[in-house]
């Protein structure tokens, strides 16, 4: 077992000598744990999930002490209560960014199925501890897992400075296992001007649209061209909120008004409604229910779609114009 | 995209976002079928967010002196 683990730090370190964190690929600018660019990455990544496997629950000996962090890491600790119930071995957060009560952090529940990320909202029992000092993200052996009673380890988002990436609506986007979907529409924190998750969807199946949270997106380069991936399988991208939400108005129902939501999210955009056949037109049917389909997005923040409205000086528009179709 | 006099200003392409997820550009896409460009503007030229409007802080001659 000691073996082992001593395997899996020379592979990291090995990953740590070529002065970049270990991304499981060659052009991630992200903190990542399974995305795949290369097969050789790819035949590393798998060598290391093995030999997490064999391992016995093994803290990491270089991050157990605050002295001996790598550099540029931050740190959380959950409460037990909350530690017990999603065990999560590894959280993953952008310690550039002030973490509030009902954001949400990406973390894998397992080291030994690297690559099923999930999102978690942070809770009042959460204590954040961040140290922002230190350079570039390096990560800890992987295959190391933390005790239950034991801090967890924050990945430090690194990207190269001054490094942007383009959200080009409508464009595919890569997941870790290969798959293509689609990117939509952007979700945008209104106070702070930061764009906080993206809508993908898989091609020409919009009613699976799923608010995915900007930190798992990375930009990649493949065949000379930049594209956008995700840390995550298109399974994963399953268990994301979806977007769009349906509801069936019954007839004589009066007047409806979508309420402005719980404390987590609220419906902001109504999408499209179908209103009942007016006299004398073809309906189909003698169902007179209206359907209304809307889009729910974090509360506080806006939807950015494809042909937006962009108004000069503050006035009132004419129309609106895109997939929201005509008018508010 | 329509300003409020009526102009069409283009329509979102792209956002662009900076180290920090923070919005540094919006793309827009403007002109014809046969003749059409991208516009990078500034995220600060955004004075307010709305689901499905953007409002800038720029009047269309200032915007046109700024492109």
């Amino acid at each position: 077992m000691r073996g082992a683990i001593v395997e899996a730090m020379v592979v990291l370190s090995t990953s740590r000598r070529a002065k970049r964190p270990w991304t499981g690929g060659a052009t991630s600018s992200r903190g990542s744990l399974n995305e795949t660019s290369s097969s050789e990455a790819a035949d590393e990544r798998i060598s290391v999930t093995r030999r997490a496997r064999n391992q016995a629950r093994t803290p990491c000996t270089s991050c157990t002490t605050p002295a001996q962090k790598p550099r540029g890491e931050a740190t959380i600790t959950f409460s037990p209560r909350t530690l017990n119930e999603t065990e999560p071995s590894r959280v993953r957060h952008r310690p550039d960014r002030t973490m509030r009560v009902g954001d949400e952090v990406a973390m894998v529940a397992k080291v030994a199925d690297v690559g099923q990320l999930s999102s978690y909202p942070v809770s009042d029992g959460v204590t954040v501890d961040l140290d922002l000092r230190g350079g570039p993200s390096s990560s800890h052996p992987v295959g190391t897992m933390w005790p239950r009673a034991m801090p967890l380890r924050l990945e430090r988002t690194h990207r190269l400075g001054g490094e942007k990436m383009k959200l080009e609506l409508g464009t595919s986007v890569r997941c870790a296992d290969g798959a293509t979907r689609e990117l939509v529409d952007v979700v945008i924190d209104s106070s702070s001007s930061r764009v906080t998750h993206l809508v993908i969807q898989p091609a020409q199946h919009a009613e699976d649209a799923r608010l995915v949270p900007i930190s798992l997106a990375s930009r990649a380069e493949k065949d000379g061209e930049s594209e956008i991936s995700l840390n995550c399988g298109a399974a994963d991208l399953e268990r994301f909120d979806p977007v769009h939400k349906f509801e069936i108005l019954r007839a004589g129902s009066g007047r409806t008004r979508i309420r402005n939501g719980t404390s987590e999210s609220r419906t902001s955009l109504l999408r499209q409604i179908t209103r009942p056949p007016r006299l004398g037109d073809y309906g189909g049917s003698l169902d007179s229910d209206v359907t209304i389909s809307y889009d729910r997005v974090p509360k506080g923040e806006i939807e950015l779609r494809h042909a937006e409205l962009c108004v000069l000086g503050g006035r009132a528009p004419p129309r609106v114009r895109g997939r929201g179709g005509r008018g508010r | 995209m329509y300003s409020a006099d009526g102009h069409h200003l283009g329509s979102v392409d792209a956002v662009v976002v900076g180290d920090d997820d923070r919005l540094t550009h919006l793309l827009l896409e403007r002109g014809h079928l046969w003749w059409k460009r991208e516009v990078a503007l500034p995220a600060e030229a955004i004075s307010k967010f709305e689901s499905d409007m953007l409002t800038l802080g720029l009047t269309k001659r200032e915007l046109g002196k700024a492109i």
